[in-house]
């Protein structure tokens, strides 16, 4: 019996360390697909013991500290976080504790000795991580780099496009603004256990209404585990325009176990991620509009 | 193109030298660039007290302290300890036994023992982080560790107990 943990691959990949985003982008561009972006590495070496090629050049963007910087711009109502931000920094960093639903989102994702090396950024760019579905019902903006400039782009429609791995994501833009202040945001994830383990489900939403009652906007998504993360578009559909005290609350729960298209797996049924996701999101609406 | 922005410059297949502090002790070593920490330590350094479970980051056992910052071993490669500074549960306490060992002891922290270096370092981790945690504080801190022994009274037990004592209650 091996007393070791596996190793990666037979081959030792290049190691690469940039000190700027400029020569990460570069280096990516010359080395395409046999070049690859890692920092924390957690979900990636996951994958590369799971089958996927291990690159034959790791660039490491550990030196890029400016991508490890969180700053919130008030006159903007924006929260501007580096995509190598650890998911742990929700314990330590001081603009992250004023913003307890973001702190909520990371506290969720594995377990300490994970977060204190995943970041923000590759939970992101796995495009299977938990801060995809609420970091779409909030509408933050991702910041991607490559050799020919800078683009942003809302979260969920980078999601929805191919993935392009050359474009080195920066930053995360997250409107905290007085909409978000207006809104109600939830956020909730169930699993089996908390730590480094895929989760059943996650959901996520931000709902606004106006002073009569009437639902002006929201925003519903789910994912988590391996649940493609998505928008829950007829859900919304149904509940934006509506005033809160005509809401039906079964055809809410039909729509979004209907339109969820939910994981099977040898542990948890579609049938029930569609039913949790659906108790959920009508029990944060509930908790907003049933409480006569 | 300038592409000699490398700072750890192993041509592919080869094994890389990378510098690192083990529980106060500089050491150079010749490793694979993406060899788990944990295998450097246990195989390379004879640092068996860190152990091996589950491999991917789930039972804890391999935790550590990379620059003071709790880590699993086994997720963590070579290439990227290089220039840190590593403390294992042999870097605790001294001619004595660390203050955490010592409250396991006392309150009975542990069964089999597999897991109780990972615990320990996790449990060290948060004590420096948050000196008087509440038990949801300390079930938090402990998520990653996983007793096979469900031993959990105990460790809990001994958590508060040390926090208790250290802040005077």
């Amino acid at each position: 019996m091996s007393n070791q943990v596996d190793t990666l691959s037979a081959e030792s990949p290049v190691i690469l360390m940039p000190t700027s985003i400029e020569k990460a982008v570069e280096l990516k561009s010359h080395y395409g697909l046999n070049g690859e972006f890692v920092s924390g590495a957690t979900l990636l070496q996951l994958q590369w013991l799971n089958g996927r090629k291990t690159p034959e050049q790791i660039i490491s963007l550990e030196q890029l500290t400016e991508l490890k910087s969180i700053q919130f711009d008030q006159h903007k109502g924006e929260l501007s976080i580096g995509a190598l931000t650890p998911l742990g920094s929700y314990q330590t960093h001081k603009i992250l504790k004023e913003f307890p639903i973001i702190c909520t989102a990371l506290k969720s994702i594995a377990a300490p000795g994970i977060r204190n090396r995943g970041t923000i950024g590759g939970n992101i760019m796995g495009r299977v991580g938990d801060l995809i579905p609420f970091l779409s019902a909030l509408s933050a903006k991702l910041v991607f780099q490559d050799v020919k400039g800078v683009k942003q782009i809302e979260i969920w429609d980078w999601f929805q496009q191919t993935s392009n791995s050359d474009f080195l994501l920066s930053h995360i833009l997250i409107p905290l603004d007085r909409d978000m202040l207006e809104s109600h945001t939830f956020y909730r994830k169930v699993g089996r256990r908390e730590t480094f383990t895929a989760a059943i489900l996650t959901v996520s939403g931000k709902i606004k209404w106006d002073e009569e009652g009437k639902i002006i906007n929201a925003k519903l998504a789910v994912g988590g585990g391996d649940n493609k993360p998505m928008r829950l578009e007829k859900t919304e559909q149904l509940i934006i325009g509506r005033n809160a005290i005509h809401l039906d609350w079964k055809t809410i729960f039909s729509t979004v176990a209907e339109e969820f298209v939910a994981a099977e797996d040898a542990f948890v049924s579609s049938s029930y991620r569609k039913k949790v996701a659906a108790n959920l999101i009508v029990a944060e609406l509930q908790s907003q509009f049933a409480k006569e | 193109m300038d592409i000699n922005n490398k700072v750890l410059d192993n041509p592919i297949d080869a094994l890389m030298t990378i510098t690192l502090t083990v529980n106060g002790e500089k050491i150079d070593i010749q490793t694979a660039s993406t060899e788990k920490l944990v295998n450097i330590l246990r195989e390379q350094l004879n640092f068996v007290g860190t152990k091996i479970s589950c491999g991917i980051g789930r039972c804890g056992a391999c935790s550590v302290l990379i620059d003071n910052e709790l880590v699993n071993a086994c997720f963590v490669m070579a290439y990227q300890v290089n220039g840190k500074s590593i403390t294992t549960i042999e870097g605790l306490g001294g001619v004595t036994v660390d203050e955490v060992q010592e409250a396991f002891l006392t309150e009975g922290g542990f069964q089999c023992g597999y897991c109780t270096s990972g615990m320990i370092m996790a449990v060290k981790y948060l004590l420096a982080l948050n000196p008087n945690p509440s038990e949801s504080d300390i079930k938090e801190a402990l998520a990653g560790n996983l007793c096979r022994c469900t031993g959990y009274g105990g460790i809990i037990r001994s958590v508060q107990s040390l926090a208790a004592k250290k802040i005077g209650i």
